[in-house]
């Protein structure tokens, strides 16, 4: 199954969030290496026609992953103060280093989670309430 | 995987918390969820009492199976699970800090008639020491009070020696604890381990599970283990089972437990330490007395009654072997960690598994190194022994160092097969492969 684009992204994604530094795949329609150098990924997907000769490279755009804020403890996550108040930040928020994002709730101790750089919300990857497990992955934060 | 089989079982849904550097283990892979409660550091994951009771809490678990080694002993976090209303599979916290204190469980013992290795109190100076020593008979041990690992410790094999030894030691203590305090023991030089399986439900019935002998150490680990123990009589193993049952009765223990000792080169046994948990070498009880040790103990935790024949006097069936298998170099102890590319483990009639790898796991360089256990049953000793070497010979792990060649020199000593080991054996035999 030939991975779009799309689908391309995700994976590197994937594999930056789990700190792999070089990947190598192949079956009988591509061969897809990627070796992510402090941030700024190097994609090579290859299709491969049986009887071809020549590999023709591809090249994706370039994609920013940002920085990546991890629950630094196990609990239930949740996006505003309380119930009835706002959340701390949206997508597109603006936000400082230091900054609450979010609470981490372990029996019935509100830990506040801060951002640890300038930036700007570009995903929320926890739906608010669920549990969240130490070191998973809650926010994506592009830097400036 | 012990501890998920025996849930599954029973019918219980199982969370699996773990470290980062555990997050591909086998038992993690296979319980119904997973969480990770911290990185691979013990103190911040598997030692963190918040980290687990709010891995508790977000996936509503009823009770904690503590495992052994990390908190499986600490009557603190099972006083805390307590408070949570979380059940602590093991005994109550009371019970752990009676009996899990070196000082408080001799002390017990003594009252209910479990011998001790003649000694003393602290000793205030030489001429104290050279009296104890008259009193108890060379060769004796001096011991620190303050602590262990070996500092404040010397062997007198007689006379003469004793007071130099034991200004050393004192001076040794004084350094290494800050507290100069030395008692005395009876030193034997050959002694067997021998160790006694309990478990006691809450509703008053206790049941003693014979004993195991787990002589062959290296370093104060365990490295194979079996039941019986050809050292301990029937009329042996009825006398302590009685006096050990008195004492759990009395005592209000619940759970497992097991109660060690040390046998001298006269046959006699005298009480050490009781571990209150489970312990790794479980499973030859378990083979030669057809019991699922693990679920009772969940049982226990649920409250329920457990229906046991009453086992006076105990009837063994046949003769468990149990092998550690650790990823280390099998004459210098040296760890070796990393990926497992092939993996085929034994198997056959009477011969059991318990692993915690596979092919393609990479074995964490955080944690001690046991990958698996192997364990044999067979109706006498002489075939377990047989069935062992066989078992060995057909295990396959490829990638890591194992110290497999460690046990086949083992199951071919003289005094592994005659029964005569002692705790030296292990040593002995390492020093004769490695000059």
């Amino acid at each position: 199954m030939k991975l779009e684009a799309g689908q391309l992204r995700d994976l590197i994604r994937l594999l930056h969030e789990e700190s792999v530094r070089e990947f190598e795949y192949e079956d009988d329609e591509q061969r897809i290496k990627l070796r992510l150098d402090g941030g700024m990924p190097a994609v090579t997907q290859v299709p491969i026609h049986h009887g071809a000769t020549d590999p023709v490279p591809v090249r994706l755009e370039e994609i920013d992953l940002g920085t990546t804020i991890k629950s630094p403890l196990v609990g239930t996550f949740f996006r505003a103060p309380s119930p009835d108040a706002s959340p701390f930040v949206d997508v597109g928020s603006r936000v400082k280093r230091g900054q609450v994002l979010c609470i981490v709730e372990a029996m019935k101790l509100m830990n506040e989670i801060e951002c640890e750089t300038s930036g700007i919300v570009r995903e929320i990857l926890v739906v608010n309430g669920a549990p969240v497990e130490f070191g998973q992955a809650l926010f994506r934060i592009q830097p400036e | 995987m012990r501890i998920i089989r025996a849930c599954r079982s029973l019918g219980v849904p199982t969370v699996a918390v773990h470290s980062e550097a555990d997050a591909q283990a086998l038992h993690v892979r296979f319980a119904d969820e997973a969480v990770c409660i911290g990185p691979a550091e013990a103190r911040k994951s598997y030692l963190n009492v918040p980290a687990l009771l709010a891995a508790a809490e977000i996936t509503g678990a009823d009770a904690i199976h503590p495992g052994y080694g990390f908190l499986s002993e600490n009557p603190e976090f099972a006083d805390i699970c307590q408070r949570c209303r979380i059940a602590f599979i093991g005994p109550t916290a009371a019970a752990m800090r009676l009996w899990g204190d070196k000082v408080s469980a001799r002390e017990q013992a003594k009252l209910f008639g479990l011998p001790l290795l003649e000694g003393s109190q602290a000793l205030r100076d030489a001429d104290a020491a050279e009296r104890a020593a008259e009193r108890i008979g060379y060769p004796i041990i001096l011991k620190a009070a303050g602590g262990g690992g070996g500092r404040g410790m010397r062997v007198v094999t007689e006379k003469g020696a004793l007071r130099s030894s034991f200004d050393l030691a004192r001076r040794e203590a004084e350094q290494a604890f800050k507290n100069g305090d030395i008692f005395m023991e009876r030193f034997v030089q050959r002694p067997k381990h021998i160790e006694f399986q309990v478990l006691a439900d809450s509703h008053g019935s206790v049941w003693t599970l014979g004993e195991r002998e787990c002589s062959l150490q290296r370093r104060h680990q365990k490295v194979m283990e079996e039941s019986p123990s050809g050292a301990v009589s029937p009329a042996l193993r009825a006398m302590m089972g009685e006096r050990i049952r008195e004492a759990m009765v009395r005592t209000g223990y619940t759970g497992l437990g097991t109660l060690e000792f040390l046998m001298d080169e006269r046959g006699d046994l005298f009480f050490l330490e009781m571990n209150t948990r489970l312990q790794v070498e479980h499973p030859v009880t378990e083979a030669v007395t057809g019991i699922d040790l693990v679920m009772l103990q969940i049982q226990v935790a649920a409250g329920e009654a457990i229906s046991l024949p009453d086992t006076r006097p105990w009837a063994f069936r046949g003769h468990s072997i149990e092998c550690r298998i650790n990823a280390e170099d099998p004459w210098t102890l040296r760890p070796s960690p990393g990926l497992i590319t092939e993996y085929h483990p034994p198997g056959g009639g009477g011969v059991r598994v318990d692993s915690g790898v596979y092919a393609g796991f990479v074995v964490p360089a955080h944690y001690d190194s046991l990958l698996s256990k192997v364990i044999v049953h067979a109706p006498n000793r002489a075939e377990a022994i047989a069935k062992m070497r066989v078992a060995l010979g057909e295990y396959v792990v490829g990638g890591v160092t194992t110290n497999i060649a460690l046990h086949q020199a083992l199951l071919t000593d003289h005094e592994v097969i005659a029964g005569t080991m002692s705790t030296r054996t292990v040593e002995r035999v390492i020093q004769e492969r490695v000059p």
